[in-house]
């Protein structure tokens, strides 16, 4: 999911308009992610970014895409508040097939196949290695992870997901690394990201409901430390009383016993 | 060979043309082997970059390595390539799509799109022969000389592995066979090497009918196409009369006295192992009508067979338009009534009723497949839709 999709298309726009993507260190702290979901970091990553260009850049059609030890090993990225008829993420330059899109009544494993269709475009094998229920910050959801062959190098990556839908906008993390002790290593700081998440209240959703971010694309919102224009509102998924307003928000859960279950991960 | 420069050869054979073609004398005498060249010759210094992606290529990840399935297909190339069978080396690659290739050196490759494509072995000796047949004639050294003089010998023998150069730049194996098409081989060498590959056939005692078959087979599921992309539209777009093609090699195939073996019970014998996989990876790349007309055939060929329906199953509910996801339905119940259907098809069609909205339908497909694999990787999921409903 990483570096087959930082493809000759973008480089090459890259240096036509005289920049060039760099790595930002993102610090510990709170952050917000498309105006649509915050994270608090207890330790830094770097942040893939094309300085110098008046648009965002993601290479996956992610909403941020960052990275531990760099992109051609780690990459954790962040889709949030993809909305109804939308695709995870987007597809490869000069792709004539569309992704498939989001539908507010999918189940986990079929958005877990939206994932799955977005990493395996460039003929990369996905393996389904576990789905279960679970949280992405403190709204249900549920928690997938996976083997990855990545067909430019062959290189052997394991994944982990966390993904939520609350008030119909579907929120996702995901990271993959190379199948080993490395992989190990960095998951508790994944978790800890994912731990953090908290999804914006529905106002705050409903202001940033756009695509995606795309490649290249005059919507694409800047990335903005603290700006949490939703304050810290935990349960988007629920009602007023704080009910489970669907299934995949509750994590499986029942909804009042799921609302009572504090961020578990 | 590459799938376009396959089809491409097959496209531009005109049906005059190819009869004067396979009127001839049918005697195919092999070449003797071909030496090693020299290291320091052009031919030498070619062969050795081939050698380097060869070695690339043996510590691919998508190399399919299972001793008995690459013994059984090297067998048919071996047959086929009679005294040349030393020098012929097959690698299986799991890569989706139908191509195959052969290298000056001997290095063949063989993808498992086409594997899964083909029937039986006769037709799978008939692409085989054909990449043979250009080996033979030396049509590939020339190729990679013409790629090297025009500065694109990284893209070409990219493209032959499957990684590197231009198709993994961009990521995308559908465009890897665009590039494919591009560097194909000229119709002259298309044509002879279809006349040495239905001869090599004959000559191993396959049924050189099955040839055309092949064509006629990959022309149903081109069509069925968005007429657009890497598979189909280019292809015909600058190869027109795909149809005389098939006329044309069934033809010649007539003119050989003995009719041969298709060996299609042992070829699937020898594919059911891998045949799930394949088909995920077919799925994988969202192009449901083709993959859909291949999943017809493969289920008249085989119309017990509960997987086939399944992952037609799987195909109606992926593509999801119209009425896909009723359809889906009636073909995981149809699977299930089959010999050996997939445990996954309860879940499908659990997820499926989900979707539309019947809960109690989903309920009892969820239950039946906790019942069947309860330690199921996504068991708590299913758990959670369960006690949801």
């Amino acid at each position: 999911m990483s570096t087959p999709r930082i493809g000759p298309a973008l480089v090459a726009a890259l240096l036509l308009s005289g920049c060039a993507p760099a790595m930002v260190k993102v610090d510990t702290g709170e952050l917000t992610i498309n105006d649509a979901m915050r994270v608090t970091l207890t330790q830094s990553w770097n942040r893939f970014e094309a300085r110098g260009l008046p648009v965002r850049v993601s290479p996956m059609g992610a909403h941020e895409l960052w990275t531990s030890d760099g992109l051609t090993l780690d990459v954790l990225a962040f889709f949030a508040g993809i909305g109804e008829g939308q695709p995870v993420g987007t597809a490869l330059p000069g792709s004539k097939k569309d992704l498939p899109t989001f539908r507010a009544g999918m189940s986990p494993h079929e958005i877990v196949e939206l994932y799955e269709a977005l990493v395996t475009q460039d003929g990369s094998v996905f393996s389904l290695r576990r789905l279960g229920p679970a949280s992405l910050g403190e709204a249900g959801g549920f928690r997938f992870e996976h083997a990855l062959t990545r067909r430019a190098d062959g290189l052997r990556l394991a994944g982990v997901g966390y993904g939520a839908v609350v008030q119909g906008r579907l929120h996702l993390i995901t990271y993959t690394a190379p199948r080993s002790e490395f992989y190990v290593g960095k998951a508790a700081g994944v978790e800890a990201v994912a731990a953090s998440a908290r999804i914006h209240s529905p106002p705050a959703i409903a202001a940033a409901a756009r695509k995606p971010t795309p490649l290249f694309g005059p919507d694409a919102k800047r990335f903005e430390r603290g700006a949490d224009s939703g304050g810290n509102v935990s349960f988007e998924s629920t009602g007023g009383d704080g009910r489970c307003s669907s299934w995949a928000a509750c994590g499986g859960r029942e909804p009042r016993e799921a609302n009572r279950t504090p961020t578990s991960r | 060979m590459r799938r376009r420069a396959f089809l491409c050869g097959c496209g531009s054979l005109a049906l005059g043309a190819a009869t004067q073609l396979f009127a001839e004398d049918s005697a195919y005498a092999l070449p003797a082997r071909f030496p090693r060249p020299e290291p320091t010759s052009e031919e030498g210094g070619l062969w050795s970059y081939v050698d380097r992606a060869e070695k690339r290529l043996q510590k691919s990840s998508f190399l399919i390595r299972d001793p008995a399935l690459q013994r059984y297909i090297a067998g048919i190339a071996c047959r086929l390539a009679g005294e040349h069978c030393p020098d012929t080396r097959v690698y299986l690659m799991r890569t989706p799509y139908f191509n195959a290739s052969m290298a000056p050196n001997g290095m063949m490759q063989v993808w498992s799109g086409l594997l899964l494509r083909m029937t039986s072995e006769a037709q799978l000796a008939a692409v085989l022969g054909h990449e043979i047949g250009h080996y033979l004639a030396r049509h590939s050294l020339e190729r990679l000389r013409d790629a090297k003089s025009r500065g694109a010998f990284a893209q070409v023998l990219g493209v032959a592995l499957g990684v590197g150069g231009a198709g993994a730049g961009t990521g995308l194996l559908a465009q890897t066979a665009v590039v494919a098409g591009a560097y194909a081989y000229g119709r002259d060498h298309e044509r002879e090497a279809d006349r040495i590959g239905l001869e090599l056939m004959a000559r191993a005692g396959y049924a050189p009918m099955e040839a055309s078959r092949v064509w006629g087979q990959l022309l149903e599921e081109t069509k069925a196409g968005p007429g657009s992309g890497a598979s189909a539209g280019l292809l015909f777009a600058t190869h027109p009369a795909p149809e005389e093609r098939e006329k044309t090699l069934a033809e010649a195939a007539a003119r050989f006295a003995s009719e041969g073996r298709d060996g299609a019970e042992a070829y699937r014998a020898m594919l059911a192992p891998y045949r799930h996989a394949f088909l995920e990876d077919e799925l994988r790349r969202r192009s449901f009508g083709e993959s859909l007309v291949l999943l017809e055939r493969l289920a008249r060929s085989a119309p017990r067979d509960g997987e086939i329906r399944f992952f037609k199953g799987e195909a109606y509910r992926m593509r999801a338009e119209g009425s896909d996801l009723a359809v889906a339905v009636d073909e995981y119940r149809a699977a299930q009534a089959l010999d050996a259907p997939p445990t996954e098809s309860y879940r499908s069609m659990g997820i499926v009723h989900r979707r539309l909205g019947q809960p109690q339908d989903a309920a009892r497909a969820f239950a039946r497949y906790l019942e069947l694999k309860p330690d199921a990787a996504d068991a708590e999921m299913i758990r959670a839709y369960l006690k949801q409903a």
